[in-house]
């Protein structure tokens, strides 16, 4: 498996052990909407591959379909329950942030300081294996639950940035 | 039954009671023995299902992320546990994410898992296979499997198999256990007279009269015997020989 097939697989397994607050879908059935900012890594150009794609192709979870939605710095990035931030997206980090501060938006990245600016799960690499760091507090201000099991494996980052005025 | 046609009814009597309490006896410990391993079986079934759940549930993350160090942790919740000797996780792929062994066990497992949730009862274990589930999505993520020691069973049979040889061994109709002295005493009495129960017998059918007329203290060396002499014969020992198989019915009951 290449990395972005491991990091697609994560980020779908993200999604079963993390708990949205009901008013974070728009309703009952309503899909699970994943969003990528910025340039898809995922996207494998030389085998036409959306690693991401495949990875969620034909899931549900609780009964939700889950989609992808490729995104663009001015869209309406709270629309979506998990937002993957691109390494492109790198300059933007602490705007993009500080408007999804307190959304229900579980934001993840593979950005170095990721967490430290207010992200909640960043990827890190270690040798031969795919880990990442969890930041909670962010998590617990979006009113997001995430499985203790799921905190028991990441890194833990707990920082909370300040508010820009 | 010839072998038989001797012995005194009181005998025949205590044979059967012998043998009627002993096959009670003997058939009431296989029933017991064949209850408590059930049960005892059947409770250790519930309790691995139970753990197969728990550490299951609680290993998912480690499955989901191929996190081994998390989940031997996990596993490692099982020295709680005395009876499981060893433990183990495969991935979807039935390759093992980690293991566990109790301290002393035989490091045993199976290379790859079971397709379906079963129950492996081997020689001197239990092992079960169950998969492993994702709470939200339902679908399998690994199994798991854990196999538990019988050898609590083995010790419980054991000592299950000690009360009914003592139980057995003191039962009031054998003649053992307290009593027995007293009977060894009543023998050595007879025994006194150079003659065991079953020779006594024989005078009593063939040579006792005989022997009687040629010593009238041949008989009562021995207490029991005079008394029985006495009972039976108030006057004359001629009757003796001549008893019918009433009498001597009547008598052997009365003795």
């Amino acid at each position: 498996l290449c990395e972005y097939e491991v990091k697609a697989a994560f980020l779908y397994n993200f999604i079963k052990f993390v708990e949205w607050p009901a008013s974070a879908f728009e309703g009952k059935n309503s899909p699970i909407v994943i969003g990528v900012l910025g340039s898809d890594p995922f996207l494998d150009t030389s085998s036409a591959t959306n690693y991401l794609e495949d990875a969620i192709a034909g899931k549900t979870i609780e009964d939700r379909r889950i989609v992808v939605l490729h995104l663009e710095r001015a869209s309406d990035l709270s629309s979506c329950q998990l937002l993957f931030v691109s390494p492109s997206e790198k300059n933007h980090l602490k705007e993009i942030l500080q408007r999804l501060r307190g959304k229900h938006v579980l934001t993840v990245s593979e950005t170095e300081n990721f967490c430290e600016q207010g992200g909640i799960i960043n990827f890190i690499r270690q040798p031969g294996k795919v880990r990442f760091e969890i930041n909670p507090l962010m998590a617990e201000e979006g009113h997001l639950k995430i499985n203790s099991r799921l905190l028991n494996v990441a890194k833990i980052i707990s920082v909370q940035p300040r508010i820009n005025p | 039954m010839k072998l038989l046609r001797d012995v005194p009814i009181k005998r025949k009597l205590t044979l059967i009671f012998l043998i009627t309490t002993s096959t009670a006896l003997i058939l009431a410990s296989a029933a017991l023995f064949s209850y408590e391993y059930r049960s005892y079986r059947n409770a250790l079934k519930d309790e691995l299902l139970t753990l197969a759940q728990i550490t299951g549930d609680n290993s998912s993350v480690a499955l989901t992320f191929d996190n081994p160090e998390d989940a031997a942790e996990i596993l490692g919740t099982l020295r709680a546990q005395p009876q499981i000797v060893s433990a183990c996780i495969y991935n979807l792929h039935g390759v093992p994410l980690t293991n566990y062994f109790r301290l002393g066990s035989e490091h045993i497992l199976p290379a790859r898992p079971s397709a379906a949730t079963d129950f492996v009862l081997e020689k001197d274990h239990l092992g079960y296979f169950a998969p492993i589930l994702n709470k939200k999505t339902k679908e399998q993520i690994g199994t798991i499997y854990l196999r538990a020691d019988l050898h609590v069973l083995r010790e419980r049979v054991k000592l299950y198999a000690v009360i009914v040889s003592l139980v057995f061994y003191f039962r009031p109709d054998s003649g053992a256990g307290p009593d027995r002295k007293k009977n060894h005493g009543t023998k050595r009495l007879f025994d006194a007279g150079g003659k065991n129960e079953r020779g006594r017998t024989g005078q009593f059918h063939g040579h006792f009269q005989p022997d009687v007329g040629a010593n009238p203290n041949a008989g009562c060396v021995v207490t029991p015997i005079q008394r029985r002499t006495r009972t039976t014969c108030p006057g004359t020992h001629q009757r003796t020989s001549t008893a019918s198989a009433a009498e001597r019915i009547d008598f052997e009951f009365r003795r």
